[in-house]
């Protein structure tokens, strides 16, 4: 009986990993522009907002068109604020780990930069946002953290 | 008493000397022949293909507007005019470079020069013309047969310099006016596109509308007229003298 009992608690709790990782694997169907749009209507970052050409956005962060499908990036082109948001849908798993790696350098390479700079834009930086739905990856920059994290909540779920 | 033949002669000398003078390239035969340069027919996006801006948070947002898309930016924010001479500050593929490492990579044959900002809010002018000579040396060492061009530092408006104690734009206008004499001295071409921004010709802070919200950087509209005003003032082509 209780080799009965144990064996479906087991198999219980497979398919609630396996059901719980299946949605997380789901990649979100909406363009990165769109979700980049969605977010970017909570006003929660500077007017001074632009979305850069997919070759700048590879520039800045130190990857090639190889290791995505989709890509989207606006940053504050005054350089006044660090804000920005940054959707990537990358190819595969192994690509979706190189953008990941590379989107830390490049948070890493920003703080070097506004210590300097822009002192007071560091700690909005220490407070990235970096998360992923199936192979696709955001990364946000800006001083309401709380409010984007919902926003992604309602438009990843 | 002048014969006509002579006048026509003369006259004939001045249409050429006027043609030489106005219509003609700067450079001629190889030669230097002056800092400033006529206003002419705007180039297209190719005369900047093979070129580099150099500057700090004014030039990676010039970038960031990608109204020069096929030319490379070294650049990055907060840079001083010593910092660019011979710090390891510049971002290339992850990593940071010298400007010189760069010059070596990039190749250009042509080099727009933008610094100063940083400099200018903390430091009187004669400090930053010395750091701006060092940083010459460093490009033409790298690039001793590219066209440099030298662009004035744009003015701040006034809640900005406000900010810097110590700082003005009387500072950048006597900086400006000091990259004249350098540009003489080091062959380079001398742009003033601070003068594009004035408010009017007496109050030389910038128009709200070329800024953005900081009074400092470059709005699109000030980036555009920055972008016609470069491709109107430039020096066509070096004409080689081949002993014709």
């Amino acid at each position: 009986m209780f080799k009965k009992n144990a064996a479906l608690l087991f198999l219980l709790a497979v398919v609630i990993v396996l059901s719980a990782c299946s949605g997380n694997n789901t990649t979100p169907s909406m363009s990165c522009f769109d979700s980049l749009e969605k977010i970017a209507q909570a006003d929660k970052f500077t007017s001074e907002m632009q979305d850069l050409t997919q070759k700048l956005a590879n520039k800045y962060l130190n990857i090639n068109d190889d290791l995505y499908t989709d890509i989207a990036m606006r940053i504050d082109t005054s350089k006044v604020s660090c804000d920005q948001v940054i959707f990537v849908t990358a190819k595969d798993n192994k690509s979706q780990k190189d953008i990941e790696t590379a989107l830390i350098e490049y948070k890493d390479n920003l703080i070097a930069s506004y210590r300097d700079y822009i002192p007071e834009e560091v700690p909005k930086l220490n407070n990235f946002i970096l998360k992923n739905k199936g192979l696709q990856s955001v990364f946000v920059v800006c001083s309401d953290t709380d409010t984007i994290n919902k926003l992604l909540e309602d438009l990843w779920n | 008493m002048i014969s006509f033949k002579k006048i026509a002669i003369l006259a004939l000398a001045l249409v050429f000397l006027n043609n030489m003078v106005l219509c003609e390239p700067i450079v001629l035969n190889g030669t230097y022949s002056g800092s400033t340069i006529e206003e002419s027919e705007a180039v297209s996006d190719d005369y900047f293909k093979d070129a580099v801006f150099i500057g700090d948070s004014l030039t990676v947002s010039i970038e960031s507007r990608n109204l020069f898309p096929d030319t490379e930016f070294i650049a990055e924010i907060g840079t001083s005019i010593l910092g660019a001479s011979k710090d390891t500050i510049f971002p290339y593929k992850g990593g940071k470079k010298k400007l010189s490492e760069l010059l070596e990579i990039y190749a250009p044959e042509k080099i727009y020069i933008l610094i100063g900002t940083n400099t200018l809010c903390f430091a009187m002018s004669e400090d930053a013309i010395n750091h701006y000579n060092a940083l010459l040396d460093t490009i033409i060492t790298a690039r001793p047969n590219s066209l440099v061009y030298i662009l004035t530092v744009p003015t701040l408006r006034e809640f900005t310099l406000k900010k810097y104690k110590g700082a003005s734009n009387k500072r950048f206008i006597a900086f400006n006016k000091r990259l004249l004499d350098l540009a003489q001295e080091r062959h380079a071409y001398y742009l003033d596109i601070a003068a594009l921004f004035y408010t009017s010709d007496k109050q030389v802070q910038p128009k709200k509308e070329y800024v953005t919200g900081d009074g400092l950087h470059l709005s699109m509209e000030g980036a555009q007229l920055l972008k016609d005003y470069l491709s109107k003032h430039t020096v066509k082509e070096l004409l080689v003298n081949d002993g014709e």
